[in-house]
C-alpha cells in the first residue's frame, strides 16, 4: 500500500514537473489562498488562542465588581481588601499588580518608564524563570512591610538600558531619586503590564493603595465556589470603603483572565472576520484550481480510460488524481509559506499595539507550518475531489477511439460553470464585506470632531513627584511653561491639562445641584487653562470660557459640554448652577494634590460645542472643563495651537520645558493630526487587509473566470468556425459569448448577494466592528459591475480570436 | 525490421487455466444487440451476433468501416456495458453481472492492444509494462521479477527507462503487447494493432502475435488487413452490424 502511494507521489511529482505552466499558476493560486490563511492562523493563534507565555493561563481568574450600570471585570482594590481575597479558602494563590510609572535619572537620560510593582509571589504565580539572575522574592518586602529598593529587568529594557550586558547583576537604577539594584532580567515576551519598563516588590505599607488582585484556585475548587465565596466577601470590602466602590446593586463576579485580557474586543472581531475573509479566498483559490484542473482534466480523458482499460479500479484512479491534487496544493503551500511571511511583516506593521497584548508573539511558529500542511493536504482534497471523480469515469469506448478529440462533455460543463457562479458569489462575498470596512472607515473620516486637530501640537510634561511635592511648584512650573511657550512666534494659544486633548483624562461621580447623585454615573474632567477653546477650535455656545482671573486663582469654575448640558432638566440653563465633583473632595491617589479649601461645587460659567471625547466611533460623553490650578496631577499635557507649520514647534516646545528642568523627562511630541490617525488605527488596520484580501480575492475571481472562460471559447473553436463559416458576423459571435459569460457573473452575483445578505444578519453583532451592519447596493453594484467587466473581457477577448481566425482553420 | 527472427520473444501461454463453458468455448456470445438513439429511432451498431471463440483459437475479425467491428470488441473487453443479449466469458455470466464484478473480471482475464499503443506519456516503458501488475495488487517484489521478465522475452530491457515519446511506433506498440501480456491474461484483444505501423513494422507484430497464439493465448483481434488475418485461424466477418462468419 505504501510502495504504491509512493508510486503514485512519484508519477504526481512527474505530471507536474512536465507541465510547468500549469504548475506554476495552479501553485501560485494556491499560495495566495493558503499562505493568507496561514498568515492570519498565525496571527490569532498569537494574539487569541496563546496570547501569554505564563503558566496555565486558563486557570488564572479574575476578581471583578458586577453593577445595574455594567460589569467592572477587571478592576483595582485596596491593599488591605486584596489580602483578605487571599485568605479565602478557594483561592490557593492571589497575586498583586500596582502599575504605576517612575523617572529614571542617575545615568541614564531622564526617562519615565513603567514601573510594576508586584506582590512577592507574582513571578512563582506567573511561572515564568528570569533569564539572567532571579525574580522578586517573598524576602524582598521586609518584615516591617516596606518594599527593598530591587528591580527586575524586562528584557527590553536591559538591552536599552545596559545593552543587553550579561554583568547587569547589582547594577544600580535609580527610580524617583531612589537606588534600586538589578537583581534579574525578564524573557522577551514576558509583559506583565509592560514590555520595556521593570518590575518592583509591592510594600505592604499602605493599606490604602490600590491593586490589581488575580487568583489561581485551590485545587478542587471550582469557579462557582470561588464565585460564592467572593460574593460572600464582597459586601465588607465595598462597606469598609463605599467611596471607593460602586454601592447599588454591587455583586461579585469572577472572569476567566483569558476572556479579559485576550486583545481588545475590536481587534478579536477583527481578527475573526479577517479569518473568515481568508476562508473565502482560499475558497475562490480552491475553485481556481478546481477549474483548471477540470479544463486539464478532459485532456487526459485518454490516459485514464487506458487505465481503465488496463485494469484500474475507479478507486486507483481517483487516489492516484488526488495524490496529484494533495502533492501540487503542499507545493502551493510551501510557496503560500513564503506569502504568510510577508503578510505576518505588513500585519504586525499595520497592527495597532495596544489592541494586542504585550506578550503576544506573532510569528510562523511549528503550530503555524503543521496548519498549513493541513490545509494544504485539506485544499488539495477539496480541489482535487470533484475533478477526479469526473474524470475517473470516461466513456471508455469514446476516450479510446483515435479520433477522439478529448472535448469535455455536458457534465463538465456543468460542474465549471458552478464552479465559476459559485467563485463569484464567494468573491461578492468578500468584496462587499471588505466595501463595508472601507464605507465604515470613510464614514469615521467624516465625523464631525468638534474640534480642528490641524495646528494642534502636544507634548507630554511629567513632573517627577519628589520634585514637584507642592501644588504651589507644580502650578508655577505650569504656569511659567504657559507663558513661555505663548511668546513664541506662530503660537496662538496654549494650554495645559492632565490629557482630555481631546481624548482620555480622569473621570469623577458628579452631581447637579439639587439633584440626588446617581451611583455609577461619572463624567470626564478635563483641566485646562485660558486659551483651551481656542486650542481646540472648539467653540462656545453659551455663557464663556475661564478669566486668567479664574485659572490664576484656582476658581471653582467649569465648562461643561452639551452631551452633559442635555443633563440638566428640560427648559433649565445650566449656565450658573452649580455642580458637585467628588474628584475636588477627594482625590484619587496621593500623588494628585488638591487646591487647599477648594470646593468641590464647581459653577458653570459655559457650554461648549461637543467634542469627540471618546474616540471617533462613540458619542461624546459628558465632560467638564476646570481650571488646571485646582487640582495638580504630576503627569500634564501641554498643548498648542499654531498658524504656521507644527514641526519647528516641536523643538522649540521641548526645548523650553528642558531649558526650565533639564531632567524632565519630556516625551515624544505629537500633532493633532496623529492623535486622530492613532483613534482610526484600528478601523484602518481592518479595511487595510479586508481591503487586500478583497482585492485579492477580486483578482483570484476575475483569473478564473477569465481562464475558465477563455478556455470554454477554446473548446467551441471548431462551432465558431461553423458559425462564420455559414455567414454568422464577428460581432455575433462576441455578443454570444459575451451573453454566456455575464450570463455565469450574473447568477453568482445574485447568489453572492444572497449570501452576502444572509451573512450579514447571521453576523451582525461581528459586523458592528465596522459601525454598519447592512450591505447596500452601492457596495453590491460596484462588486457587479467589476465582476462583469472581467467576465466581459474573459468572454470578448478569446472569442475575438477565435472569430479573427478564417473558419477553415478552426474548423480543422 | 524491429527485431530479427532469431531474437523475437518468446512469450508464454496464459498462466490460468481456463474455466469454460459447455460448448468448450471461453467465449460464449448469444443474440448481441446494440443500438443507439437517432433520429426518434433506434440505429442497430450489432445485431443478433452469435458466436464461440474456444481457448488458443487466433481469431479476426473483420469487415467495412462502421460493420460493428470496435463496437464487437468492445463489448468483449467490457468497455461497452450497454447492450442485450448473453455474454459468457469463462462461464462467467457478464450480461448478468454486476459492474464492480465485470471489472474484476476483466482486470483477471483480459488484456487489450490498442492500435494507437495508448502508452501513458509520463511513464517509462518499464512502468507503463508495471501498471497492469500495480493495479492487480501484485506486491513490488513479485511487479519487478514478471516486468524483468517479460522485458527479456521482448528484447527491451534497453529502453526500459525511455519514454514513448522516444520510442518508434513498432516498439510503442510491442510495448502495448508487453503490457497487454503482462497480467497473463486468458485473452487478448487487439484493436487493429497493426494500423499505424508500416508493413515491416506490422509483419514483425503479427508474429509475435502468432508466437503468443501459438504459446496458448487466445487472440480476438480486429483488422482491415487480409494479410494480417491470415496470421489467425479463424476469420469473423461483420457487415451492417449482422455476422456473416466464414
Amino acid at each position: 500500500m505504501l510502495m504504491s502511494w509512493l508510486a503514485d507521489v512519484r508519477i504526481a511529482v512527474r505530471q507536474l514537473w512536465k507541465r510547468p505552466a500549469f504548475t506554476l499558476v495552479a501553485a501560485g493560486t494556491l499560495a495566495l489562498g493558503i499562505g493568507a490563511a496561514t498568515a492570519l492562523f498565525s496571527v490569532v493563534y498569537g494574539v487569541l488562542i496563546s496570547p501569554y507565555p505564563y503558566a496555565r493561563p486558563g486557570e488564572i481568574w479574575a476578581p471583578g465588581l458586577s453593577t445595574a450600570a455594567g460589569a467592572q471585570r477587571v478592576r483595582p482594590y485596596r491593599h488591605d481588601a486584596f489580602e483578605e481575597m487571599a485568605r479565602q479558602p478557594a483561592f490557593g494563590d492571589v497575586m498583586a499588580t500596582a502599575p504605576g510609572s517612575r523617572l529614571l535619572t542617575g545615568g541614564f537620560a531622564p526617562e519615565t518608564i513603567s514601573t510594576i510593582a508586584v506582590s512577592p509571589n507574582a513571578f512563582r504565580f506567573l511561572g515564568v524563570a528570569p533569564v539572567i539572575g532571579r525574580t522578586i522574592q517573598p524576602a524582598d518586602v521586609l518584615a516591617t512591610g516596606e518594599a527593598r529598593p530591587v528591580v527586575v529587568l524586562s528584557f527590553r529594557r536591559w538591552q536599552q538600558a545596559f545593552a543587553g550586558a550579561a554583568d547587569v547583576l547589582g547594577k544600580t537604577m535609580r527610580l524617583d531619586d531612589v537606588d534600586h539594584q538589578v537583581i534579574g532580567v525578564m524573557p522577551p515576551r514576558f509583559g506583565w503590564w509592560t514590555s520595556d519598563g521593570v518590575w518592583v516588590p509591592l510594600a505592604r505599607t499602605d493599606a490604602a493603595m490600590m491593586v490589581f488582585p488575580i487568583a489561581r484556585l485551590r485545587d478542587g475548587a471550582t469557579p462557582e465556589v470561588a464565585t460564592q465565596q467572593w460574593q460572600a466577601l464582597v459586601p465588607a470590602i465595598v462597606n469598609a470603603h463605599p467611596d471607593q466602590y460602586p454601592r447599588d446593586g454591587v455583586k461579585g463576579i469572577l472572569t476567566n483572565y483569558l476572556d479579559v485580557t485576550v486583545a481588545s474586543g475590536p481587534m478579536q472581531q477583527s481578527l475573526r472576520l479577517l479569518f473568515g475573509a481568508v476562508g473565502l479566498l482560499l475558497l475562490i483559490a480552491c475553485a481556481n484550481v478546481a477549474n483548471l484542473q477540470l479544463a486539464r482534466a478532459s485532456s487526459r480523458t485518454r490516459e485514464i480510460a487506458v487505465r481503465l482499460s488496463i485494469g484500474a479500479g475507479r478507486g486507483q484512479i481517483v487516489r492516484q488524481l488526488l495524490t496529484e491534487s494533495v502533492v501540487l496544493a503542499l507545493i502551493g503551500g510551501l510557496a503560500g509559506l513564503a506569502f504568510a511571511y510577508v503578510i505576518i511583516e505588513v500585519m504586525v506593521d499595520l497592527m495597532p499595539t495596544f489592541f494586542v497584548p504585550n506578550e503576544a508573539r506573532i510569528e510562523l511558529n511549528t503550530l503555524a507550518l503543521a496548519f498549513c500542511t493541513g490545509v494544504s493536504v485539506i485544499s488539495g482534497i477539496a480541489f482535487g475531489l470533484a475533478p477526479a471523480l469526473q474524470t475517473s469515469r470516461p466513456d471508455l469506448v469514446t476516450a479510446l477511439k483515435d479520433e477522439a478529440r478529448g472535448s469535455s462533455g455536458g457534465g463538465k460543463d456543468t460542474t465549471r460553470n458552478v464552479l465559476v457562479v459559485a467563485e463569484v458569489a464567494v468573491s461578492v462575498v468578500l468584496l462587499v464585506t471588505a466595501a463595508l470596512t472601507v464605507r465604515s472607515f470613510m464614514t469615521l473620516q467624516q465625523v464631525s470632531l468638534g474640534f480642528e486637530p490641524e495646528g494642534m501640537v502636544s507634548v507630554g510634561v511629567p513632573l517627577p513627584p519628589r520634585t514637584y511635592d507642592t501644588r504651589e511648584s507644580r502650578d508655577r512650573f505650569a504656569r511659567t511653561l504657559v507663558d513661555r511657550v505663548r511668546a513664541l512666534p506662530q503660537v496662538d494659544g496654549v494650554t495645559i491639562g492632565n490629557g482630555g486633548m481631546p481624548f482620555g483624562g480622569p473621570e469623577s461621580p458628579y452631581a447637579i445641584d439639587g439633584q440626588a447623585a446617581v451611583d455609577g454615573q461619572r463624567a470626564q474632567v478635563h483641566l485646562a487653562g485660558e486659551d483651551y477653546w481656542r486650542v481646540l477650535g472648539a467653540p462656545i455656545r453659551r455663557g464663556r470660557g475661564f478669566t486668567d482671573r479664574e485659572v490664576a486663582a484656582g476658581e471653582s469654575a467649569g465648562v461643561i459640554n452639551e452631551a452633559f448640558a442635555k443633563l440638566f432638566p428640560p427648559g433649565v440653563d445650566p449656565v450658573g448652577r452649580r455642580v458637585h465633583l467628588a474628584l475636588l473632595a477627594a482625590p484619587p491617589n496621593p500623588q494628585v494634590l488638591l487646591k487647599e479649601g477648594v470646593s468641590p461645587l464647581v459653577t458653570i460659567v459655559g457650554v461648549m460645542t461637543d467634542v469627540r471625547n471618546e474616540g471617533l466611533q462613540r458619542q461624546p460623553r459628558p465632560a467638564i472643563v476646570i481650571p488646571y490650578t485646582l487640582l495638580a496631577p504630576t503627569g500634564r499635557t501641554l498643548t498648542v495651537r499654531t498658524s504656521g507649520p507644527v514641526e519647528p514647534l516641536f523643538n522649540a516646545l521641548r526645548q523650553q520645558a528642558l531649558q526650565m528642568d533639564p531632567l524632565l523627562p519630556l516625551s515624544t511630541p505629537y500633532t493633532g493630526t496623529e492623535a486622530i490617525a492613532e483613534q482610526t488605527a484600528q478601523p484602518r488596520f481592518t479595511m487595510a487587509l479586508f481591503g487586500a484580501f478583497g482585492a485579492l480575492g477580486l483578482a483570484l475571481a476575475m483569473a478564473g473566470l477569465y481562464s475558465v472562460l477563455s478556455y470554454l471559447v477554446s473548446m467551441r473553436r471548431r462551432e465558431i468556425g461553423i458559425r462564420l463559416a455559414l455567414g454568422a458576423q464577428p460581432s455575433q459571435i462576441r455578443r454570444l459569448f459575451a451573453l454566456t459569460g455575464l450570463g455565469l457573473v450574473a447568477a453568482g452575483l445574485v447568489a453572492g448577494g444572497i449570501g452576502s445578505a444572509v451573512l450579514a444578519r447571521v453576523l451582525a453583532s461581528q459586523f458592528d466592528v465596522f459601525g454598519q451592519t447592512s450591505i447596500d447596493l452601492l457596495s453590491l453594484g460596484s462588486v457587479g459591475i467589476l465582476l462583469g467587466i472581467a467576465a466581459l473581457a474573459a468572454c470578448v477577448l478569446p472569442a475575438s480570436r477565435a472569430a479573427a481566425v478564417p473558419p477553415t482553420e478552426s474548423m480543422r | 525490421m524491429l527485431f530479427n527472427r532469431s531474437t523475437t520473444p518468446t512469450p508464454t501461454p496464459a498462466a490460468t487455466t481456463p474455466q469454460l463453458d459447455d460448448n468448450g468455448a471461453i467465449v460464449g456470445l448469444r443474440d448481441i444487440e446494440k443500438s443507439i438513439p437517432q433520429g426518434g429511432g433506434q440505429l442497430f451498431l450489432l445485431r443478433r451476433v452469435s458466436l464461440d471463440i474456444r481457448p488458443g483459437e487466433f481469431v479476426s475479425i473483420m469487415g467495412p468501416s462502421g460493420a460493428g467491428k470496435s463496437t464487437l470488441l468492445h463489448i468483449l473487453g467490457m468497455h461497452d456495458a450497454s447492450w442485450r443479449g448473453t455474454y459468457t466469458l469463462l462461464g462467467h455470466p457478464i450480461h448478468a453481472l454486476s459492474t464492480k464484478a465485470r471489472a474484476a473480471l476483466q482486470k483477471r482475464h483480459i488484456g487489450f492492444v490498442f492500435q494507437s499503443y495508448h502508452l501513458l506519456d509520463d511513464l517509462t516503458v518499464y512502468e507503463n509494462i508495471e501498471l497492469p501488475l500495480s493495479y492487480r495488487d501484485v506486491k513490488a517484489s513479485d511487479r519487478q521479477s514478471i516486468v524483468a521478465e517479460i522485458l527479456d522475452r521482448f528484447r527491451i530491457v534497453a529502453k526500459k527507462d525511455l519514454y514513448p515519446s522516444q520510442l518508434s511506433g513498432g516498439q510503442q506498440q510491442l510495448v502495448g503487447i508487453a503490457r497487454a501480456v503482462a497480467a497473463s491474461p486468458s485473452i487478448i484483444l487487439a484493436d487493429e494493432p497493426t494500423g499505424n505501423l508500416h508493413s515491416s513494422q506490422a509483419q514483425e507484430i503479427m508474429e509475435l502475435f502468432r508466437q503468443l497464439n501459438d504459446q496458448g493465448v487466445t487472440i480476438v483481434q480486429v483488422t482491415h488487413s487480409e494479410e494480417n488475418a491470415r496470421y489467425g485461424s479463424r476469420v469473423i466477418r461483420l457487415r451492417d452490424g449482422l455476422l456473416d462468419e466464414t
